[in-house]
């Protein structure tokens, strides 16, 4: 039977392959395409909080990493596919090396407090303690909770381009 | 309890206010609201899916209950006598009840116990028997997914409204252009 955080690891990674998966074979400047909302994202800046999300969660908190994939701000150099999908395999491997061995007695500790500095990520601070069950918990959540947002944008901007291509194909036929 | 069912408890109860919150920041039409995209339903609905998969995943798979009950039919009188949004408040307080009522009898040694899953649902879950912790993961994330879709429909549905009261506001803002422009006009025939 596989290890509690092992499973955690299972679940992060299957989110993150399927992120990659909806942004593969998309141009980078409809990855980049900011949509319009008063607070613009898009799937490149979701995809890279996602990031973010494990990095605070898995790495500061669990594994008290001091390398990060993705350093204070790196994050805003990630502008293609590529670098995303680097980024990725990294958190994704980093993730495995940290939970894959952890013993489940070690999931009621509490952990939760080490500070954000190495993140960009401050707003996730908790006031209190949580425990490493806690901390995995919120990076599954939240990772979840992006993955949901970009699976949406991805259904809005397909519907655009085949929009496009009806469009396109109108004006062929009239011409 | 224990603590690990105690996680998981708290845990889908957040999502579920912070869903309920959004929608009841939202007008009741926008219940109704479909979006503009292929194979979507309205908030209304998604907002329900996220419960029925709760009530799926805790009720029927773990406490193997039967969710078709009397308490449904008084739930269609909420929605039909006081509306959606009442409806939902209903729907969300009582799938909270039922949520710590299953899990806070659980201990954290029921966690490693099998389920044996419908077949139509044993790939959802990690390969090989599938116990209580793989089903509340699973469950976890897959109501985390949408509340990341309902949060952002709902951010869409407030943009656009906003949008759409800034058109309405336009014309007049043209009326008062055209009338300072009428008035500029009178005034230099009053000149000449």
């Amino acid at each position: 039977m596989n290890h509690e955080a092992s499973q955690f690891a299972q679940e992060l990674e299957q989110i993150g392959r399927r992120v990659l998966d909806e942004c593969r074979g998309l141009p980078d400047s409809i990855l980049q395409f900011p949509l319009p909302l008063s607070e613009p994202c898009s799937l490149l800046t979701l995809a890279v909080q996602l990031a973010h999300t494990i990095d605070y969660w898995v790495l500061i908190q669990i594994g008290d990493k001091p390398h990060l994939t993705l350093k204070a701000n790196e994050g805003n150099s990630i502008s293609t596919f590529a670098e995303l999908n680097h980024c990725y395999e990294q958190w994704i491997k980093n993730t495995h090396t940290i939970l894959d061995g952890l013993p489940d007695a070690f999931m009621d500790l509490f952990i939760g407090t080490r500070p954000a500095e190495k993140s960009t990520r401050k707003r996730h601070q908790e006031k209190y303690a949580l425990t490493a069950r806690m901390c995995l918990i919120r990076a599954l959540t939240q990772c979840a909770h992006y993955s949901g947002q970009i699976m949406l944008i991805r259904k809005f901007l397909d519907d655009g381009s085949h929009l496009f291509s009806e469009v396109k194909q109108e004006q062929q036929v009239c011409s | 309890m224990g603590n690990e069912t105690a996680s998981y408890a708290v845990v889908l109860e957040r999502i579920g206010k912070k869903v309920l919150q959004a929608l009841q920041d939202l007008p009741e039409r926008a219940l109704d609201w479909v979006p503009p995209l292929p194979v979507c339903h309205s908030l209304l609905d998604c907002a329900t899916e996220l419960i029925t998969a709760g009530e799926f995943w805790i009720n029927t798979v773990i406490a193997g209950q039967n969710t078709q009950s009397i308490e449904r039919d008084e739930l269609l009188v909420v929605l039909y006598t006081y509306g959606e949004h009442s409806y939902l408040i209903a729907r969300y307080e009582r799938w909270l009840h039922t949520l710590h009522e299953i899990l806070d009898e659980l201990s954290d040694t029921c966690m490693d116990m099998v389920i044996i899953l419908p077949p139509y649902h044993r790939a959802f879950v990690n390969k090989g028997p599938a116990t209580v912790r793989d089903c509340l993961l699973h469950l976890i994330e897959c109501s985390a997914y949408k509340q990341g879709k309902i949060l952002l429909l709902c951010q869409f549905y407030k943009e656009a409204e906003q949008l759409s009261t800034q058109n309405i506001d336009q014309p007049e803002e043209s009326t008062s252009y055209q009338t300072s422009e009428a008035k500029t006009y009178s005034t230099m025939q009053a000149d000449d």
